[in-house]
């Protein structure tokens, strides 16, 4: 019975410690405990509010609705740590929220140190009930030992008056006050009893950086976050990590934070929650130096200039919006991206047919503003056409001109050299091609291009084809590319309303992004046979398994609401916010 | 009289005693290794369980479950992989289908329909590098899975004019100006009467004969004004002929059931030996006239030959033979498209034959790269991690045969793979590797059992 206990006290050990990760307000001193040169701190200041939000009923039943969550009740292990939780319900006269509250909520501190060393410390609200926990986990583990013949394997010494134990290598432990203090190394835990007892030099508490970045994330945060950069980025690994992108699309999208991190000597993270959102907010001081002048493109330079906010379109799915100035990059593409790929050489090589007499850098891209957006939307199928076998969203990019009347035609000409290459190379193939039209809608003629309605013998499964009618047009002084005649009249719309509501720019924001959980769960519900398909050969289960976990995805998107990041400069800082609205049943 | 015949080599071996039923005696008794042989070559392996049924049933019972499996069984697992495999077509690549096939071939209530539909798919080389639409290749893979066992006759009238088969022969249209001789000579010497057995005449008289015959956008149509209606001479035969007179007269050649006969017995006997034409003479004979597929393959199985010791791991196996054959032993819940990939690795892509001969097969599968990619799948599909991790789980399912212990496991994973093929040296040393109880110590073995050369044959 022992024998069988202890992996359930590792197991149980782990969901309190799990718990502790999601955990309430700082508990005092506890940052005092850590030394100043701590690499990463990780506090979960509010416990209790993270337990609350997830033991909401709408939540646990969501949960125990999922398949892995099914799997997992049924093994004896976790069977026996459920027959734990009750042992300790039953004994306290209370049910696991408030049990793990009482445990966890004065907070819980991670601290990963030099030398391989990590310290925990969880401040318990009731530390009568942290000791009788502990008590009764070192009556189990003496047990074990005794009965494999090792019971010397449980270990305990008195340090400056506080009692350590160690109940297997690699972890040592003592409780002081309402405080566990839980170390890999003796010396982590003795240096914490140190620093309890005031010896053992400074503390994270006093670091300028810890500070100045705990005050950055707010005081509402329910979790915090701080790594020392300076330390971090001397790490192989991550130096790896933030070494530049050679990838033109990567560094057009992230090179403004890729340079962030990397001027950064700390970097901080906060979580928020409200009744239906939690909040991360990511910050990284700037350190000594100033933005390189190579990632202007992507910088706003004056309190006018951001991202735009995004164009509204019915049934969207997800939204981008960039302040990009596409003409500043890719005139330091030598510098941003040396690397002269295959990618690269056909991108230049087919802008230069489209483009053909125009200079790309200088008479194409300097012909537009820093304003990129891109539009993401489900799309709606006609009973002419049929809805195709496979639904692909309809996606379109919108860039602002610098004079629309000089460059229509240019995108004109483009665009259809575009349809007739594509036409010519599924014409060798013997495969229907592209139709140009020009509709007027709402006043603006643009022009399209689409498939001709086919003979198919089942409408609700017809030809992938039939997902795309690639249209252009240019609505004031916008020029949009969009893969569906639908989309590009909804974004006629969506500007004609932004052009009379005066929209301004985002201050000082250079990338927004946003997802809407409904419009993507609808697509993808959609999708759904093809989806568990694809699940059913990439994992090898069966169709029930595959449509359970299918289906599970599904829900969880649903609850989504929407997923919002936005990401530039806050107060000197360079700032990442991702926001995820959920809406419960 | 048997013994006798079993030391011979194959070219001298008697056609009466060669296709005369097995019947188990003390010198060729119906044992493990016997029912094992069975199930490799006519369902690319089986699991425990089975193999124990079939010791049990002996080798009649066994060919006959084979042959007629349950139809409710059957039909339900057509119906629910048919719809799959459609959608698939619509909706995903080439590769979705591959891994569709392979989940068949591995959950099939009727395996050795899909061994049989594996020989007509290399038989008649179509792949989709040359048609280039994953619904043609669906629905031509669909029809040698129907004729399979059924009538050859059914299945080339319906070949001749396949889309498939057309578009993977030459280009799409076919004209009586220019009448396209690929094909026709496709139809003459791996379809039909064999090389050696037509001239050029031949040929060209088969493709005028062909001619009209177009695939347009994925659909077959034939073109009156196209199709060549004079009169043409085809072996031997004069008139005006068209695309299922050729397949008629073609059938009647007294060398097609030969050679198709010989086919099959290279897919089920041998693939490195040349049977003499009187050792293929009763198959073909069976052939003749309806060109019924199924007894001839029923023959071959129950025959004395198929039996022997002549034949016993002598054959290579295929990279679908391979792979197939270690994940039926243990599951029927692995991660296809990954395998699919990785069986195209070694060399055989399915949905997809190199050329229009087919794939060469034989020792042709084997080279030292092919073995140590070969190793490697194995590896990874044992192993803990990566995309088959916990799919293949030795300990447990040993443990469902009350093996607990790691060396008794080791014992049957030998039993199971190799029937215990293995020189005692071997053994010993594989019994040996196993030194704990840790799972990665029986998953290394398990790996190094199925990488012995004695399990690339079957």
């Amino acid at each position: 019975m022992i024998r069988r206990l202890i992996p359930s006290t590792g197991l149980f050990a782990m969901l309190l410690l799990s718990s502790v990760a999601w955990s309430q307000e700082a508990a005092p001193g506890a940052t005092s405990l850590v030394p100043d040169d701590a690499l990463i701190v990780l506090r979960i200041t509010n416990p209790r509010a993270l337990i609350e939000q997830a033991a909401q009923p709408q939540i646990v039943s969501f949960v125990q609705s999922l398949p892995p969550y099914q799997q997992a009740m049924a093994e004896p292990q976790t069977k026996q740590v459920l027959g734990l939780i009750h042992f300790f319900e039953n004994k306290y006269d209370a049910k696991l929220p408030e049990l793990l509250g009482q445990l966890l909520g004065g907070g819980i501190t991670l601290a990963v140190m030099p030398n391989d060393q990590n310290l925990m410390i969880v401040e318990a609200e009731n530390g009568q009930m942290l000791q009788e926990v502990h008590d009764f986990f070192l009556t189990i583990a003496k047990g074990e030992a005794k009965n494999q013949g090792d019971p010397d394997r449980i270990k305990s010494a008195e340090y400056r008056g506080v009692q350590g134990w160690s109940f297997t290598a690699g972890e040592s432990h003592a409780i002081a006050g309402n405080q566990l203090l839980l170390a890999n190394k003796p010396e982590a835990l003795k240096a914490a009893l140190d620093r309890r007892a005031g010896e053992g030099g400074g503390s994270i508490a006093d670091s300028a950086g810890f500070t100045a970045a705990e005050k950055a994330v707010g005081a509402d945060a329910v979790a915090t976050l701080y790594a020392d950069m300076r330390v971090l980025k001397q790490l192989p690994g991550f130096q790896q990590a933030l070494e530049q992108d050679q990838n033109p699309l990567v560094r057009l999208l992230f090179a403004p934070l890729l340079a962030g991190v990397n001027q950064a000597t700390w970097l901080a993270a906060g979580i928020t929650l409200d009744a239906q959102n939690v909040t991360v907010k990511l910050l990284a001081d700037r350190g000594d130096g100033q933005p390189s002048p190579l990632n202007s493109f992507a910088l706003p330079a004056t309190e006018d200039e951001g991202a735009m906010p995004q164009l509204q379109v019915p049934r969207q799915i997800a939204g981008i919006s960039l302040f990009r100035d596409l003409h500043k990059f890719y005139a330091s593409k030598d510098e941003l991206f040396g690397e002269r790929t295959s990618g690269l050489i056909f991108f230049e090589n087919m802008m230069g047919i489209f483009f053909s007499g125009k200079d790309l850098t200088e008479e194409v891209l300097a012909a537009t503003l820093p304003d990129v957006r891109l539009v993401v939307a489900e799309q709606q199928y006609g009973d002419t056409t049929g809805t195709p076998a496979m639904q692909l969203p309809g996606f379109a990019l919108v860039v602002k001109l610098r004079d629309p009347e000089a460059f229509h035609e240019v995108a004109e000409e483009a665009w259809q050299k575009a349809i007739g290459l594509i036409n010519f190379t599924r014409g060798q193939k013997a495969l229907p091609g592209l139709i140009i039209d020009k509709p007027i809608y709402e006043g603006t003629k643009y022009t399209i291009a689409a498939f001709a309605v086919a003979d198919e013998p089942d409408k609700d499964a017809v030809d992938v084809r039939f997902n795309f009618q690639p249209a252009l047009a240019v609505y004031g002084d916008h020029l949009i590319m969009s893969s569906t005649d639908a989309l590009t009249r909804d974004l006629i719309d969506a500007l004609a309303k932004e052009s009379q509501q005066q929209v301004a720019p985002e201050s000082g924001k250079h990338s927004l992004a946003v997802v809407q959980g409904a419009a993507l769960a609808s697509i993808l519900q959609a999708n759904r046979g093809a989806m568990v398909r694809q699940s059913m050969v990439e994992k090898g289960t069966s169709r029930e398994t595959a449509e359970q976990e299918t289906d599970a995805l599904l829900a969880a998107i649903r609850y989504l609401d929407r997923v919002q990041v936005e990401a530039g400069e806050q107060d000197g800082l360079t700032a990442v916010t991702l926001s995820l609205g959920y809406r419960l049943p | 009289m048997a013994s006798a015949n079993a030391s011979r080599s194959l070219p001298e071996i008697d056609p009466s005693w060669a296709w005369a039923e097995y019947v188990p005696d003390e010198q060729r008794p119906w044992d493990l290794r016997r029912a094992a042989h069975l199930l490799r070559r006519a369902a690319c392996g089986a699991d425990w369980e089975t193999l124990q049924s079939a010791v049990e049933a002996g080798p009649r019972q066994t060919i006959d479950r084979l042959l007629s499996p349950d139809s409710a069984s059957v039909e339900a697992f057509e119906q629910m992989m048919r719809e799959d495999e459609a959608s698939v077509a619509r909706t995903g690549g080439i590769e979705s289908l591959r891994a569709w096939w392979l989940r068949r071939i591995v959950r099939s209530p009727h395996p050795l329909q899909e061994k049989i539909t594996l020989v007509w798919h290399s038989h008649f080389g179509v792949g989709q590098s040359r048609v280039n639409d994953p619904q043609l290749m669906l629905a031509h893979v669909q029809t040698l899975r129907q004729h399979s066992l059924g009538s050859y006759r059914a299945l080339m009238e319906t070949m001749v004019v396949d889309p498939a088969a057309l578009l993977n022969a030459g280009p799409e249209r076919n004209s009586k100006m220019q009448p396209i001789e690929g094909f026709a000579r496709l139809l003459l010497a791996r379809y039909s009467v064999g090389p050696g057995q037509f001239s050029e005449e031949d040929v060209r008289a088969a493709a005028r004969a062909l001619t009209g015959w177009t695939v347009l956008r994925g659909r077959l149509r034939f073109l009156a004004h196209d199709h060549d209606d004079g009169s043409k001479t085809l072996l031997g035969q004069t008139g005006n002929w068209d695309a299922q007179d050729v397949v008629r007269i073609a059938l009647d050649q007294p060398a097609t059931a030969r050679w198709i006969a010989g086919t099959l017995y290279r897919a089920l006997v041998s693939e490195t030996d040349t049977p003499s034409d009187a050792v293929l003479e009763p198959l073909a004979a069976l052939l003749r006239p309806d060109y019924q597929v199924q007894p001839v393959v029923e023959t071959i199985l129950r025959s004395n030959l198929f039996h022997s010791a002549d034949v016993y791991r002598r054959r290579v196996k295929s990279p679908v033979e391979f792979a197939v054959g270690i994940v039926r032993g243990l599951t029927k819940e692995i991660a296809t498209l990954p395998l699919g990939a990785a069986v195209a690795g070694l060399g055989q892509d399915l949905y997809n034959p190199p050329t229009v001969d087919g794939w060469a097969g034989g020792t042709h599968w084997l080279n030292p790269v092919t073995m140590l990619q070969r190793a490697k799948l194995a590896e990874a599909l044992f192993s803990a991690q990566g995309p088959y991790a916990g799919q293949l789980e030795v300990a447990a399912a040993a443990a469902v045969w009350g093996h607990a212990t790691p060396s008794a496991t080791a014992e049957w994973l030998l039993q199971l793979y190799l029937q215990d093929d293995v020189t005692s040296e071997t053994r010993a040393a594989l019994l040996d590797s196993v030194t704990d109880s840790s799972g990665d110590s029986l998953r290394d073995c398990a790996a190094s059992i199925v990488t012995l050369p004695e399990f690339q044959l079957c």
